[in-house]
């Protein structure tokens, strides 16, 4: 957590002054760009390899005989994962802003809170589909692929329909939100059989 | 009365029978050994008995309850070490038995005091503050045995728990379960260390290809394989004649050169017998150097069971 808290801004910052040329662009918006992108890769695939190492492992045994649901384990590391995620990011664009308001004397509040619907967005479906990957598979490396490739992508697939104006970034945020919603049922189901086996 | 039920356990791994119609039952306060060669299905009976996994058929209760339903693992107090036991390794030695702790119900106070005494008693306190991925395997299966005992539990399910430790360590879980089982604990245990069930268990189920083949006390199983105890002489040279030896009810063989031994044909009054058998070799000639007494072990019964000379 310590390392997400402080290497996320640190990460940000540095790809600022490094890359030549961004045309003026405010650090604030930057980080917005970098902090969606980052956040989703970073919490999904260390879920989904947690998931499958400790599965594999037979770690989850010990509290399967003591009163607590199956589902509930799952639930419990998605999102203790995706509160993180979301803390440092909000923690990284908040720095990121307060730069540019001592810097420019101005701070793009709606920018701001879209940028943090897209990473919450981000976060949950990527998260939500690497908790299936990890519930499903036995493989790390064909997980980490999987989740790389169908829970990043199905991300950036809703959060570009608000920045392509399909529709409303709190629509995309919302219709993202039931998606990861229903692929966390499902992977409870695939959990609780896996386990059962 | 009796704490685990097993009737006519069925379970399928896919067309594989892995548990045939088992049916075992283990009295309160006892210790119950589990024994049988490698796949008879000894860990699938215990994860079936603790609700872990499913089974297609049959009955397993725990004093009186069902183990896969969550009422029961809330009222009963079951305490179990798998046969590798795991856990998330970024977690510390106290992390973990916390952990289990509070899922199990206990709290607080009485939680941190039992943390210090299951930690102090298996001599891992010095291992409080270390991650797991930092222990080696006996210290983890000692943090499994920990993990087990936390909270008292009435029945303790202990699946080859002395797999991975060394002999210290062995002598101590031993003690331990004798303690446990002098609380009134009942404990069922399955393990390929014969000498160990021989020590602990009360009475012992022994499984082959997922179906019992025997269940009750060890002294009935060595009645089953009809091994007998047999008298092992030493011999310092072949002039004696045993052969001309002629008493009534005693059966002497060479099995090698240099020994002899003898069977007795009904059970044995082996302490009024074996002086007249010395006597009797020392006057046809027989020069002994040594004579031992060897009673089947629970290893060669179990060798003669499995091995299909029964």
């Amino acid at each position: 957590m310590a390392i997400l808290f402080i290497g996320m801004p640190l990460v940000a910052l540095l790809l600022y002054l490094l890359t030549p040329d961004l045309g003026g662009m405010p650090l604030g918006a930057f980080t917005a760009v970098m902090i969606s992108s980052m956040a989703g890769l970073l919490a999904s695939t260390t879920l989904s390899v947690n998931i499958i190492n400790e599965r594999t492992q037979g770690v989850y045994d010990l509290f399967l005989v003591r009163p607590v649901k199956r589902s509930h384990l799952l639930l419990a590391k998605y999102i203790a994962v995706v509160a993180c995620v979301v803390a440092a990011a909000v923690l990284a664009l908040l720095l990121a802003n307060g730069y540019d308001w001592l810097d420019r004397g101005t701070v793009d509040a709606a920018a701001l809170g879209q940028a943090l619907m897209v990473t919450i967005t981000m976060a949950c479906v990527s998260c939500a589909v690497a908790v299936l990957v990890g519930s499903l598979l036995r493989s790390v490396l064909v997980g980490v692929i999987l989740t790389l490739y169908a829970g990043n992508q199905l991300s950036a697939v809703i959060v570009l329909s608000s920045l392509q104006n399909v529709m409303s970034t709190e629509a995309a945020t919302a219709i993202g939100l039931g998606i990861a919603a229903i692929v966390l049922c499902l992977a409870a189901v695939v959990f609780g059989r896996r386990l059962s086996s | 009365m009796e704490a685990i039920i097993i009737e006519e356990l069925v379970k399928k791994y896919g067309p594989t029978v892995a548990v045939d119609h088992a049916s075992l039952k283990v009295e309160e306060g006892t210790v119950f050994g589990l024994i049988g060669p490698n796949g008879a299905g000894k860990s699938t009976i215990i994860r079936s008995l603790l609700g872990i996994i499913p089974y297609q058929g049959g009955k397993v209760l725990i004093s009186g309850m069902d183990m896969a339903d969550a009422d029961a693992q809330r009222k009963l107090k079951v305490g179990y070490l798998p046969q590798k036991a795991a856990f998330q390794e970024w977690r510390t030695t106290e992390q973990v038995l916390l952990t289990f702790g509070r899922l199990s119900g206990l709290e607080r106070e009485h939680l941190r005091n039992r943390v210090d005494e299951v930690l102090d008693q298996l001599g891992i306190e010095e291992y409080r503050g270390r991650k797991v991925n930092k222990l080696s395997g006996g210290t983890v299966q000692k943090l499994g045995f920990a993990q087990a005992i936390l909270h008292e539990p009435s029945v303790l399910v202990l699946d080859e728990p002395m797999a991975s430790l060394d002999p210290a360590s062995r002598f101590q879980f031993k003690k331990m379960i004798k303690d446990l089982r002098a609380s009134g604990t009942t404990v069922l245990f399955s393990s390929h260390i014969l000498s160990d069930i021989e020590d602990l268990a009360d009475s012992v189920g022994l499984l082959q290809y997922g179906k019992v083949r025997y269940s009750g006390p060890i002294s009935g199983l060595e009645k089953k394989v009809a091994l007998r105890s047999e008298l092992v002489v030493e011999l310092a040279d072949e002039r004696g004649d045993w052969r001309s030896i002629n008493m009534p009810g005693v059966d002497i063989r060479q099995p090698s050169p240099g020994y002899l031994v003898v069977h007795l044909d009904g059970p044995g009054q082996w302490d009024e017998v074996t002086p007249r058998i010395m006597e009797a070799l020392m006057r046809a000639g027989c020069n002994i150097r040594s004579f031992n007494r060897h009673d089947p072990k629970l290893e060669d019964v179990y060798m003669a069971y499995v091995g299909g000379s029964n």
